[in-house]
């Protein structure tokens, strides 16, 4: 290994600065981290290092969007839309492919999903265009069967101002095909105190109360 | 960012918020305008778990009251009350578009740390009046009223060439000079004229786009909304307003670009 200089100016060596330079184009991670991790993968055994290596590659070769949902996956359709004791008549549209995975550690739902990949934020210059919103409808008008068989589409964006924008662009270029579209549940979430919620959240929770069972 | 010098380790301030971002595992970075600081940047620890206590209360275009704590780099909220959540604004994706513009529109006006009273009142009106219901002229008349209280209103009583008075005619609009050209000035084509130099073609501006600006410029909202103006008057403002600045900012207000594709249908 030969010493150089690395990009900083510093005495480093360029395989080294490389591998810094690299890990900082990661999110979260500024400079003293990516040095941080660089020195750990430096003392890390030669086995492990290249064991990481080849998971960061498998990622890139094996792992690609599902036609079908959009979904990170290594098959297509996802093992998701191709297991036939799902629920193919609803749709969960989320955000984001960790939603997804949340959503299903719940348990709570049996159906299909559309991951946008995104949500609606004008500010950001982020609109429509820029989401999967033309696979989801692409995926509805392209098949007349697959439109028969689905008859509820639940809008799971964030109920954030990004989430609710997304919301109801989608509820409004639903809205022709006449498919039940449903919203999640906004109000107080669970553990939360009344004295605390803001007033968006109680009027959310006043408009979505339902009869005490 | 530098924190403000004048802060003590802890305050209080109101503002509204302008935007959010993701920040590390949990938090989030938020852009506030706020009443005595301007547009201050702070952080707010485990803002979107489920369970914040925080996060509702700190969503873009909320009229909060918030306690911070001053941090190495970037201030860390500490409590937030919402005074207003502009509550009806949100039910509907023009609204929510609409409060996005005004937002933006203070974002890029306003210098970062820099308190204008003026602007932080005209941004609560704004949206306590898009709340109520009021719409794309409360805008114009809004983002009219931006340029006066942040020093960029439009020169329209003298030419921005030759400082002539402005007579009653058709004339144009100078996005680079900032104000209108006269006739005679704007006839002399030059290429080398200061408008050309100040690198923005001319915008034709009739004598009613003219006596409409003044108008919004001379009176209160009030009588602004009951003002007639026709969809070709309309158009042309929203040409020249828009033209300039587009001019100043050196780019779109991106959320308006949004609304105005609303119109145009999904």
């Amino acid at each position: 290994m030969t010493s150089n200089f690395g990009t900083d100016g510093l005495p480093t060596a360029p395989p080294v600065a490389r591998l810094v330079d690299e890990l900082h184009k990661l999110p979260g991670i500024g400079s003293k981290n990516a040095q941080r991790l660089t020195y750990h993968l430096i003392r890390m055994p030669e086995r492990e290092a290249r064991s990481l290596a080849e998971a960061i590659l498998a990622v890139k070769e094996q792992v690609g969007f599902c036609d079908q949902c959009q979904n990170i996956t290594d098959q297509n359709p996802c093992a998701i839309c191709a297991n036939p004791n799902r629920d193919q008549g609803t749709i969960c549209v989320v955000e984001e492919p960790l939603d997804v995975l949340a959503v299903e550690r719940s348990g709570a739902y049996k159906g299909l999903y559309q991951v946008l990949h995104g949500a609606i934020s004008p500010m950001s210059g982020i609109g429509p265009e820029e989401l999967k919103v033309g696979d989801l409808l692409n995926r509805l008008k392209a098949d007349a069967a697959a439109q028969d068989q689905i008859h509820e589409i639940i809008l799971a964006t964030n109920s954030n101002l990004e989430g609710e924008a997304t919301a109801m662009y989608l509820h409004r270029l639903l809205a022709p095909l006449e498919i039940r579209v449903t919203r999640l549940a906004r109000g107080l979430s669970t553990g939360s105190e009344l004295e605390y919620a803001d007033e968006v959240t109680i009027s959310r929770a006043f408009e979505g109360r339902q009869d005490f069972a | 960012m530098q924190s403000h010098p004048d802060k003590p380790r802890t305050y209080k301030t109101e503002g509204v918020v302008i935007r959010h971002s993701s920040s590390g595992e949990d938090d989030r970075v938020l852009a506030i305008y706020t009443i005595d600081y301007g547009t201050i940047h702070v952080v707010g620890r485990s803002l979107r778990r489920a369970k914040s206590k925080l996060a509702g209360h700190l969503e873009p275009l909320s009229h909060v009251a918030i306690q911070l704590i001053r941090g190495k780099g970037i201030d860390i909220v500490t409590g937030a009350d919402t005074l207003h959540g502009h509550t009806s604004l949100r039910n509907s994706l023009e609204g929510i578009a609409r409060g996005l513009v005004c937002v933006e529109m203070v974002e890029a006006f306003a210098p970062e740390e820099h308190p204008n009273p003026e602007l932080y009142q005209l941004l609560l009106d704004t949206l306590e009046q898009l709340n109520g219901g009021e719409a794309d002229r409360l805008l114009w008349y809004f983002a009219f009223h931006v340029l006066r209280v942040t020093g960029y209103m439009p020169e329209l009583q003298q030419c921005v060439v030759c400082s002539n008075a402005i007579q009653p005619d058709e004339h144009m609009f100078s996005p680079g000079l900032g104000g209108v050209v006269c006739t005679d000035c704007a006839r002399d084509g030059d290429p080398a004229g200061p408008h050309e130099r100040a690198g923005a073609p001319l915008l034709s501006l009739s004598l009613n786009s003219l006596k409409v600006m003044r108008f919004f410029r001379d009176n209160s909202y009030d009588a602004v909304r009951g003002l007639n103006v026709g969809s070709e008057l309309a158009g042309e403002l929203q040409r020249v307003l828009g033209g300039y600045i587009h001019y100043l900012l050196e780019r779109e207000v991106r959320s308006s670009t949004f609304l105005a594709g609303l119109s145009r249908g999904p």
